[in-house]
């Protein structure tokens, strides 16, 4: 801390005053030359050059190339001290992983940019690193990239891959969990009495009429998402969208018409193994349908029916 | 599990040639090594000839197997051509005697071609599967053709007559049955069966080759136009085409005409079948009783059981008029035209819709449901309200407004409440009366039927108000879908069908979008896609990245083709019933020591005591396991016939 007053009382009052102005317009505004003129008040450009090179060697202003023009950033104090203790190579380093933002930038671009030699790179990210400014994150994309961004920075969608990734791994126990919520809920819309419909007990069945509206929106689930606070993620229509389009594919949706979906009477006879009023049924007709997750042929049956037999 | 033990094995036809010699007992080690080293040899064969020889074997005996192995194997062939492919224990008399009774069987179909400039006339042989499937089939014919007349069991015993023999007169049923069956009874059975459908009169086109049939009938038009005719050829080609269409329908619907089969007794003035006439089963009737069922399956798992009810009884009032199960016209080869294809599909599409007696009305299910069904509280139109939250309508009665002149001011609008009343209005449309007294009355029957026409898979289509009519076309694609998929769910699990559906929606797709879409872990994604592929489910496209086709920078992308996949399915499910008839067959021999003690008829009936316990436990087990394997077989069969027509 010290260190860091000694050198911001070395800059001369002119420099101080101008940095001072350009902090105070907000941390990221990039001036041009005659913007900083007019900031500063100082008409002569020859003026003006000593104290922007002032500025400058003490790393409080930074150099943007914006449309091909110069222009000037003014450098937050501890940010300027982070760089000025660092080494040249360091900073150069330092500078390509902040301009990459929050989608982070690999490790050969690195090298490639600055042209340093890898032994260099590695051993200034190494020391980057140790002193927490900048941190390695995995990307989902390309995950046997090493890919650093700066260390207070949250990685991009992009990188971790939305909300159905955890440490860029896909969460399967959150998505299973998530598609049963979905379920369950477009379920207790699309028959009256939910899925406990078909419990098999000697009710009758109850369907809803045909111009009854039983499906759900996705908004609907989203919105008893939101409210039921299962997820601490932010949720869009479109994640939403892809677990109804998952459960679609597993055959226990189908879709209405866009965004609307049901949920299939095959997914409730599943869940409450509920066989349909078979008792009434005259014959005991085998159907796929009835069966097909109860099928388990025992280890001694010879006339067991192996699907991959006749293939060779 | 429900047991679906209904097929029975039909009486073995009289003329069928010798058994099968016993293999030598062998031990049991051994023996297992002889199934293994047989079903090797069978997997690289076509499954249906694996399955069609197995099924005559064990039915008809060595020789017929024989002569279906070569006529699956080889095409069409002569007598000659078939002496000279037969072991040295068949003569050229055998082989006839054989090919008759196969022909009685409807196993075998013939053409007549003069050959060369003599004009020497060769009858030519071809397999018929119908008879074998008849035969599959045998034990689900006999049931459901019982079913559909006043009595039952008087009809199975027809129906297992003429399957044995192939066809069958009344004159003859009635001079060898029980002289203490009253002879009206029968007849009305007969009468019964035929005015279903379930019986034709045998004619020609059961023995000729469809396929010779409509070459016959086109070479015929063709040649008919005269040479000297300016016509392009390709003009002509048509014209003949489109004449031999019309001939060719007319004699394929010719077999179903019930005037040559019906008349009137001139006694009794009661309808009577033709005495003199042989009739055989109609088999593509009996695939319309199938094809039902599967539909009403279908229903009741993706709709539920009470709408499927009603459904099942609106298949059975029309299937008279649907359409045929395979059209004829599929089978002549016209579908390599693409232009043709797509009209016989059109064609079919109006068939279903246009064709007398395959629309129907509630009015009409109505008549013909079960007492037993209760359609009463089985649909509700409303939405459940405690989901809703606070119901805006539980508010305090607003008092009405009187004016002096009695006029009643009505209550401000309320936009909820008149949303409300909006949807009681649509509701209105198509009232739906609780409270009515009748358990089928017409407005509950019409809304299970708008129900059945409603959703995602068209059962039900309705062309006018409360007109229906159900379009096959369109649902039994969806019912082939459906079906393969929960079979490849219930083999590979239901993340191969995750995937597999994933594919087939988005047509062309990569691994990582798969992994996005389906959200499955990659490494799971791999393990599945190969099995996948295993079973050609699915295919794989390789998309070369550089220009030296390096594989290793080449993309992979998926995509499924449904005929292909279903083909495979189809010879899959073929093979699987096949090997099962081979597992029986197998088992018979084994056994074969104990089963023809069994069967002497010193020992029947009195086998607890005549033989060893032993010798019992065995017996026991034998049977359980036939009985297991028939269960089996028809199960596969109601696979297999989804794929199969």
């Amino acid at each position: 801390m010290g260190n860091l007053l000694e050198n911001a009382l070395q800059l001369s009052d002119q420099a101080k005053d101008l940095h001072t102005k350009m902090l105070d317009k907000g941390p990221s505004v990039l001036f041009t030359q005659p913007e900083l003129q007019e900031t500063s008040g100082i008409a002569s450009l020859n003026d003006l050059m000593p104290i922007v090179q002032e500025l400058l060697d003490k790393n409080l202003i930074k150099l943007v190339k914006q449309n091909n023009e110069l222009k000037f950033q003014a450098v937050d104090i501890f940010e300027a001290q982070k760089k000025s203790a660092m080494s040249a190579e360091e900073s150069l380093v330092y500078s390509y992983i902040e301009a990459s933002g929050r989608e982070g930038i690999w490790t050969k671009t690195i090298k490639a940019k600055t042209n340093l030699h890898q032994h260099v790179v590695l051993k200034c990210l190494k020391s980057l690193e140790s002193q927490r400014y900048v941190k390695s994150v995995k990307s989902v994309k390309y995950p046997t990239r090493k890919i650093y961004m700066l260390y207070n920075l949250q990685p991009s969608i992009d990188v971790t891959g939305g909300p159905w990734f955890t440490d860029s791994e896909l969460d399967v126990e959150f998505i299973n969990s998530l598609l049963t919520i979905v379920w369950r809920f477009a379920s207790d819309r699309t028959f009256p009495n939910g899925f406990k419909n078909f419990s098999g007990n000697d009710k009758k069945e109850l369907l809803y009429a045909p111009n009854v509206k039983n499906y759900s929106t996705i908004q609907d689930i989203l919105d008893f998402i939101v409210a039921s606070q299962v997820v601490n993620v932010e949720l869009t229509p479109a994640n939403i969208r892809s677990l109804c389009d998952v459960l679609v594919y597993d055959d226990k949706m189908e879709k209405i018409s866009h965004d609307c979906y049901r949920v299939t009477l095959e997914s409730v006879r599943q869940m409450t193994q509920y066989g349909g009023l078979i008792s009434n049924d005259d014959d005991g007709e085998f159907s796929i349908f009835d069966y097909f997750n109860l099928i388990a042929p025992s280890q001694n049956d010879k006339e067991a029916v192996y699907f991959d037999e006749w293939i060779l | 599990m429900a047991s679906v033990a209904q097929s029975s094995t039909p009486v073995p036809n009289a003329s069928s040639t010798t058994p099968a010699p016993n293999a030598s007992n062998t031990p049991g080690a051994q023996q297992e090594d002889i199934v293994m080293v047989s079903s090797l040899e069978q997997r690289t064969l076509s499954p249906e000839w694996f399955l069609y020889t197995e099924l005559a074997k064990s039915l008809l005996g060595e020789r017929a197997a024989f002569i279906v192995d070569v006529l699956l194997s080889l095409g069409r062939l002569s007598v000659g051509e078939i002496c000279s492919k037969a072991p040295s224990s068949m003569n050229a008399r055998s082989v006839k005697a054989t090919l008759v009774s196969l022909i009685q069987l409807r196993c075998i179909r013939y053409v007549e071609e003069s050959v060369g400039s003599s004009g020497r006339a060769i009858t030519y042989y071809y397999f018929n599967e119908e008879g074998l499937l008849l035969f599959l089939y045998s034990g689900s014919v006999i049931e459901e053709l019982g079913r559909r007349v006043s009595n039952p069991s008087m009809a199975s015993q027809i129906v297992q007559n003429i399957l044995s023999l192939g066809s069958l007169t009344l004159n003859d049923y009635l001079q060898s049955c029980d002289p203490q069956i009253s002879k009206r009874d029968v007849i009305s059975v007969f009468v019964q069966l035929c005015e279903g459908g379930f019986l034709t009169a045998i004619t020609k086109v059961h023995y000729t080759p469809v396929k010779a049939l409509w070459d016959g009938l086109y070479i015929k038009a063709y040649n008919a136009i005269p040479r000297t005719s300016t016509m392009s050829d390709l003009k002509k080609r048509n014209e003949a085409k489109s004449k031999a269409k019309v001939e060719f329908l007319q004699i394929l619907n010719s077999v179903n005409d019930l005037s040559k089969v019906l008349t009137t007794d001139p006694q009794t003035s009661l309808r009577t079948v033709v005495g003199n006439l042989p009739l055989t089963i109609n088999f593509a009737r009996f695939l319309k009783i199938r094809r039902s069922k599967q539909l009403v399956q279908l229903a009741r798992t993706r709709i539920g059981s009470i709408p499927s009810q009603v459904y099942n009884i609106a298949l059975q009032i029309t299937e008279p008029k649907s359409p045929e199960p395979v059209d004829p016209l599929t089978l002549t080869g016209l579908l390599q035209d693409l232009d043709e294809a797509k009209s016989i599909h059109e064609e079919q599409e109006l068939l279903e819709e246009k064709n007398a007696g395959t629309t129907f009305s509630a009015i009409d299910i109505a008549k013909y449901l079960p007492e037993s069904l209760d359609l009463r509280n089985t649909l509700k139109t409303s939405l459940r309200t405690n989901k809703r939250g606070p119901n805006p309508n539980d508010q305090l009665p607003t008092k009405k407004l009187k004016t002096e002149d009695g006029f009643v001011i009505p209550p401000l609008p309320n936009p909820q409440q008149e949303q409300e009343q909006q949807e009681d209005d649509n509701d209105d449309d198509d009232p739906i009366d609780e409270d009515d007294g009748n358990p089928h009355s017409v407005s509950l029957v019409n809304g299970h039927l708008k129900l059945l026409a409603s959703t995602s898979i068209p059962f039900l289509k309705e062309i006018r108000p409360g007109v229906f009519y159900v379009p096959y076309t369109k649902v039994l694609p969806i019912l082939k879908t459906l079906t393969y998929d929960y079979i490849i769910a219930s083999t590979l699990g239901p993340s191969a069908m995750r995937i597999c559906r994933c594919i087939r929606e988005n047509s062309l797709v990569s691994e990582k979008f798969i992994n996005s879409t389906a959200l499955m872990k990659e490494k799971d994604i791999r393990t599945t896609i190969g099995s996948l592929i295993k079973y050609n489910v699915i295919e794989i496209q390789e998309v070369p990245r550089t220009a030296d086709r390096a594989a290793s920078r080449a993309v992979f992308l998926f995509r499924s083709k449904e005929r292909h996949a279903y083909n495979f399915m189809n010879q899959n499910l073929a093979w699987n019933v096949a090997n099962l008839l081979h597992k029986k067959e197998r088992l018979k021999e084994d056994n074969s020591t104990l089963l023809t003690k069994a069967n002497r008829d010193d020992v029947k009936g009195k086998e607890t005591e005549l033989l060893l316990p032993s010798e019992l436990n065995q017996l026991k087990m034998v049977n359980e396991r036939e009985l297991n394997i028939w269960t089996r077989v028809s199960r596969m069969l109601s696979l297999w016939e989804i794929f199969k027509f």
